[in-house]
């Protein structure tokens, strides 16, 4: 039987290609679906009736999902986000802890900041109620119509004594990114693009989890290993792309060993911007792509900020090295490297997005600045032929130039 | 015959004159100290710019861009704005963007640099002309040495503007970011050169 050359078995093999091509396409679509939007602290049992069961061990990880910190500057259906996120969570097979019991532990600690856990808190969360981390959410950016736009940034923080991030995440659509054939695709309902920038998100956070490895506190907890940015990994098509964000200069000192293992804090970045919150938003961009690229020991934004209000750090102008030295001091965080940062420009609403900023690295031994890099873009820089390339969102700008200087900071001679 | 020989040779003489005179290269808008070894500065401070234009972060931008390109460069160790601004106010300087003497060696006792740079932004704005606009920077630098407080180093450059392939063909010119750099590069390429 000549296989290669019948007319017929090649038809056969085109069918077959495209019937699994369909069934790939169904089963793409079944996950991002949200049928069902069962309030919080759903149990392991209502787990099994709603949802498929995610891997092993999830089960058993109960998390805590902080309502939404809003940066977006603009008002925003905060609720209804945290509603999806609990509900993909519960459906990804992860336990959630009741509403009204975070509650309750929220104004029993005058907890009122919900874009961060520090110590105090992560611990008392840990021992008053028993969840394993905390889901802390910051909504970057949000539009209702005319596209409709939104960013959300998450990451999960380990609860006990010292709150680890264990993972983080982040996710910007706009609902014209991809309109598909005759924009059958365009996306213009807000509600819609939230479904779906949150089942990103959770698929993220059931693909990144990696139970059974005893981590902080003896918990069932591990971080995940760095996706990219280590030395001896070959750069990826994608990362080829992403070196356009490269930053115009850059200056890293001899003094950064990129083997050691350092640990860092990330301080909200001085905002000159308009827009309202760009230097927190920055802030967490770059934690987490620390998170993500390094081996580096970040420090939990809330153990951050309780840091600087414990110093009364007034910075109009970014960190002093007196206040370096006290960021750095073993009785604050003491932490070996201090990431500051200004944000000229962030415009995020208009139809081209803009982003302008400069970052700094400052060394605890050293006193001295190790790395500092200034990056702007525009999201059809670098656009000619029918919006190829062209970014929508601010969001994915900025991911994309802290990706490359992280990247220029873990491994200057892929640069 | 002779006399006419003479004359053209006299003539052909001073032509090289003129000619040698544009070799002996001083950029117009430069200027060096000479008696100052250059190489042997380690560290420097970047001050506040003042600011002339209606921009109102004008100035800070384009530090931003001056201090991030200058210490990119590796000549000199840039220190951080933050530990400037702590200097500035423990000096109580009235205008940083202008020093006096005193105030120039009051600062090198905190910070510890060598030189210190002031500048200021004279254009950073969308100029028109009839139908075209372009994006305009102009702005001048000056070093001061700490141990005596003088000016060893000054430059100016303007960037951008509108030109004959704007008035002809429209356009909107360069972004404002891309002739800050340009322009920064040129005050650059002037104090290494």
């Amino acid at each position: 039987m000549s296989f290669s050359t019948s007319f017929f078995n090649k038809a056969v093999l085109l069918t077959a290609v495209l019937f699994a091509a369909n069934l790939w396409g169904c089963a793409r679509n079944k996950t991002e679906g949200f049928a069902v939007l069962p309030e919080h602290g759903a149990t392991p049992q209502k787990v099994a009736t709603t949802g498929q069961p995610g891997p092993a061990g999830i089960g058993d990880f109960l998390i805590a999902v902080l309502p939404v910190e809003n940066l977006s500057g603009t008002n925003a259906p905060l609720e209804e986000i945290e509603n999806y996120i609990g509900a993909g969570l519960v459906k990804k097979g992860f336990r959630v802890l009741d509403k009204n019991r975070l509650e309750q532990f929220r104004k029993k600690h005058r907890m009122r900041n919900t874009g961060g856990v520090n110590s105090t808190l992560s611990e008392a969360l840990l021992e008053e109620t028993g969840v394993d981390a905390v889901l802390i959410t910051s909504l970057e950016a949000y539009q209702e119509a005319g596209p409709p736009l939104i960013s959300l940034i998450t990451r999960l923080v380990a609860s006990g004594s010292r709150p680890e991030i264990i993972w983080m995440d982040s996710v910007g659509l706009s609902g014209d990114e991809s309109p598909g054939f005759l924009d059958l695709k365009r996306i213009r309902k807000s509600s819609e693009l939230i479904k779906k920038v949150v089942g990103v998100l959770t698929d993220s956070l059931a693909a990144g989890f990696v139970p059974g490895i005893p981590g902080g506190d003896g918990r069932n907890l591990s971080r995940p290993q760095p996706r990219s940015g280590r030395l001896g990994n070959l750069l990826s098509p994608g990362q080829w792309f992403e070196r356009q964000y490269m930053p115009y200069d850059y200056f890293r000192s001899p003094l950064v060993d990129p083997g050691s293992q350092y640990s860092i804090a990330v301080i909200p970045m001085l905002n000159l911007s308009p827009r309202k919150n760009a230097g927190v938003i920055a802030q967490l961009h770059y934690v987490r792509e620390l998170v993500n690229m390094t081996d580096f020991d970040v420090f939990e934004p809330g153990m951050v900020r309780e840091g600087l209000l414990k110093i009364r750090a007034n910075m109009p102008q970014g960190p002093s090295l007196a206040e370096t030295d006290l960021i750095t001091g073993e009785y604050l965080l003491g932490a070996d490297l201090v990431l500051t940062g200004r944000v000229f420009d962030y415009q995020g609403a208009s139809r081209e997005p803009k982003v302008d900023f400069s970052m700094q690295i400052i060394e605890k031994k050293s006193r001295q600045i190790v790395f500092g890099a200034r990056a702007f873009r525009r999201g059809t820089d670098g656009v000619y032929f029918f919006d190829l390339g062209r970014e929508y969102t601010a969001h994915n700008l900025l991911r994309k130039l802290s990706r490359a200087t992280v990247r220029l900071l873990v491994n200057p001679s892929r640069s | 015959m002779k006399g006419k020989i003479h004359g053209l040779i006299a003539l052909l003489v001073g032509v090289q004159l003129v000619f040698l005179g544009g070799c002996a290269n001083r950029e117009k808008g430069v200027y060096y100290n000479e008696m100052v070894d250059f190489a042997a500065i380690e560290t420097a401070a970047v001050l506040p710019f003042a600011n002339l234009t209606n921009e109102q972060d004008a100035a800070e931008r384009v530090r931003d861009v001056f201090t991030s390109m200058l210490l990119a460069t590796g000549a000199f160790y840039v220190l951080p704005p933050g530990e400037v601004h702590r200097a500035i106010r423990r000096v109580s300087m009235v205008d940083p963007s202008a020093p006096s003497v005193d105030e120039i060696k009051s600062l090198a006792n905190i910070l510890g640099v060598d030189v210190i740079i002031t500048g200021v932004v004279r254009e950073y704005n969308l100029v028109r002309s009839g139908a075209s606009t372009a994006n305009i920077i102009s702005l001048s630098l000056q070093m001061s040495e700490t141990e005596t407080g003088t000016v060893i180093w000054s430059a100016s450059s303007t960037k951008g503007g509108i030109t004959l392939t704007d008035r002809m063909f429209g356009g909107g010119g360069e972004p404002m970011n891309d002739i800050t750099l340009e322009s920064v590069d040129e005050l650059l390429d002037k104090l290494f050169q």
